[in-house]
């Protein structure tokens, strides 16, 4: 194979190289720029931030103005509309995220340069496995977003209870990946049976439909791992164990950009592998998912009812919401998945103005976490609260916020599409979301509606992690007022799945018509 | 040439014995030594499929998996050395500050 054969197409990579770029750039600012940490904590936060600004701008702007499906990198490297649209996500959530960092580690006096870098490379992986067009390539992004994670997780080394949720976040993660990578060794040795050894995601996808309906146990065995070793990323129940904890021990600004940017690129990769091509019927994995969301609507509503910590509130609420977008992964309708892209971007918005909120209210020694820490911050904080109120009222699903939105065309979806069940696992999720009502209220009556108790803290605001909070909630209210036309946007960027997989059909046409005792339909939606 | 059933049941029964160490063992050493048998588990099955479909990717996977396993183990033991300076212990069940 000669350079050529490669195809280097380095302008479909200036995000990540961006991203990267800047990471190199913060770590030596702390080698080369004499200034007090103060000074050059606020440097490198502002290179995270514009760096990611200016990814996400030249990933909207340049990549996202030619629809159509591009390759690059000896077809290892896709960008498309899925792509570009979860690149835009994930990148607001880093920007976000670093702006808010600010606050929290000048509370904790640490120095920013490691943790800013780990940041920006966690989002690069993040971009490298939105984008990725084979499974050692997807595997790859995934630990170079994970790894950097479990280090940010444990970041405040003389905490025993953050070096704790570093050291869950690490086994538990390190198990799914075990378990995804030897989903992608059985799917690799599958292909080879069925004829062209491969790891691509789209000949993998074409051998899967070739041979249904009647799988062989190896592809069903793989495609099962593979699937649970992402379910995990996203938090479903079962593979929900570590959720609470690591959200609990971890810094706030990293618990609200796991909660986000993790899970909207692990959708990603749930999508560009098992959405839109009947892959999931084919390896008999529709009904896994169906009791996967099920048990993760129930199980995340009702553990957030017991919780008197906020921190552990909004991470069983991130439970809950992970099963509300999966349901439209189970859609499997061009709808469906319109709706996964659609409640990505909106709950970006929602949680971060949600932790943007506890990040402001919590100094050094007094993070707020407990509930009753919120008692009367509508008198001392008026706008802080009312922010407060707006995410939770938008998580709740209150309309016409973004919340609501998400939840109402996920549920449509659902409605319309069409395997056994549908109606009634829609009438589930709607009323585990009238549960979720219960223990969002609470946090908007205990903030609006009770006195204070302990005095407030001495208080000193950080202007970054207040341009997070107050972008975060703009985005969430203003979403909610227009949502057709990113309903819109989100439609276009996940017919890029349609054309994807169609793409695919020719191929299996032209197989079945050599194979012996295949369908001839590949059951496609 | 060994069977190809034999490679895959071979494979199968390092990787589950990996993750019940993961699940089982109360030693947090003995459970990144459970992690790394399950990513030997699957280079073991990379290689296999690939000698047995005389296809070069598969021995590229194995590079790349025994990169990040080194890098994750680089990690998990910092990690639990920091733990340990904390609490004194590398065992999983007294690692319970995180419940209510």
């Amino acid at each position: 194979m000669t350079p050529n054969d490669l195809d280097l197409r380095w302008g479909l990579m200036v995000p990540e190289l961006l991203v990267l770029l800047a990471g190199v750039l913060v770590l030596l600012v702390d080698t080369t720029v004499k200034a007090p940490d103060q000074d050059r904590r606020g440097i490198q936060t502002g290179i995270s931030t514009l760096a990611c600004l200016a990814a996400a701008g030249y990933t909207a702007v340049v990549l996202g103005s030619t629809s159509g499906t591009r390759t690059g990198f000896g077809e290892l490297f896709v960008v498309d509309g899925l792509a570009v649209w979860f690149k835009s996500v994930v990148l607001l959530s880093a920007a976000l995220a670093s702006l808010m960092s600010e606050r929290w580690l000048r509370n904790h006096r640490l120095t920013s340069g490691g943790f800013i870098a780990l940041l920006l490379f966690s989002t690069a992986g993040m971009l490298y496995m939105v984008s990725a067009a084979d499974l050692v390539m997807l595997f790859l992004g995934l630990e170079i977003m994970s790894i950097p994670l479990y280090v940010l997780a444990a970041s405040e080394r003389r905490n025993a209870r953050a070096v704790e949720a570093g050291l869950k976040y690490l086994v538990l993660g390190s198990l799914a990946t075990g378990f995804l990578l030897f989903g992608i060794s059985l799917l690799y040795g599958f292909t080879g049976l069925m004829g062209q050894p491969s790891t691509c995601i789209a000949d993998v996808v074409a051998a899967v439909l070739r041979s249904a309906p009647d799988v062989p146990a190896l592809a069903v065995g793989g495609g099962i791992l593979l699937f649970v070793g992402m379910v995990f990323k996203v938090g479903a129940v079962p593979f929900h164990m570590w959720t609470p904890d690591v959200y609990e021990g971890s810094p706030m600004s990293i618990t609200a950009f796991m909660s986000v940017a993790v899970k909207a690129t692990a959708f990603a990769a749930i999508l560009r592998v098992f959405g839109g091509s009947g892959v999931l019927e084919a390896l008999r994995l529709h009904d896994l998912l169906f009791a996967l969301c099920a048990l993760t609507m129930v199980v995340g509503n009702v553990a957030a009812l017991a919780q008197s910590s906020v921190k552990r509130m909004l991470a069983w609420s991130s439970v809950a919401h992970a099963g509300y977008i999966l349901l439209g992964v189970l859609a499997g309708t061009q709808d469906g998945l319109a709706a996964v892209l659609f409640y990505s971007l909106g709950y970006a918005a929602m949680n971060i103005a949600a932790f943007g909120v506890l990040v402001h209210l919590s100094e050094k020694g007094h993070e707020v976490e407990r509930l009753d820490q919120l008692r009367g911050i509508a008198t001392r904080v008026p706008l802080q609260a009312a922010i407060l109120a707006v995410s939770m009222l938008s998580l709740m699903g209150m309309p016409p916020l973004v919340g609501f939105w998400g939840k109402l065309y996920i549920f449509r979806a659902v409605v319309f599409a069409d395997f056994p069940g549908h109606i009634a696992i829609a009438v589930l999720g709607v009323l585990m979301s009238a549960v979720s009502a219960y223990y969002y209220l609470r946090v908007v009556v205990v903030s609006y509606m009770s006195d204070a108790t302990a005095p407030a803290p001495a208080h000193r605001p950080s202007f970054g992690n207040g341009l997070a909070t107050a972008t975060a909630a703009a985005l969430t209210v203003l979403i909610g007022l227009a949502p057709g036309a990113f309903l819109a946007l989100a439609r276009d960027s996940a017919e890029s799945l349609r054309a994807s997989s169609a793409a695919v059909a020719p191929a299996v046409d032209a197989s079945t018509a050599t194979a012996v005792a295949v369908s001839p339909q590949p059951p496609r939606r | 040439m060994i069977p190809l059933a034999h490679l895959v049941f071979f494979a199968s029964v390092l990787f589950v014995l990996g993750a019940l160490a993961v699940v089982l063992r109360r030693n947090v050493i003995v459970v990144l030594m459970g992690i790394e048998l399950m990513l030997n588990a699957v280079n073991l099955s990379f290689i296999g499929f690939s000698r047995y479909f005389a296809d070069q990717a598969g021995h590229v996977f194995v590079l790349m998996v025994f990169v990040v396993a080194a890098v994750e183990v680089g990690v998990g033991i910092a990690i639990i050395v920091s733990l340990f300076k904390l609490r004194h212990t590398v065992s999983i069940d007294q690692f319970d500050q995180l419940r209510n």
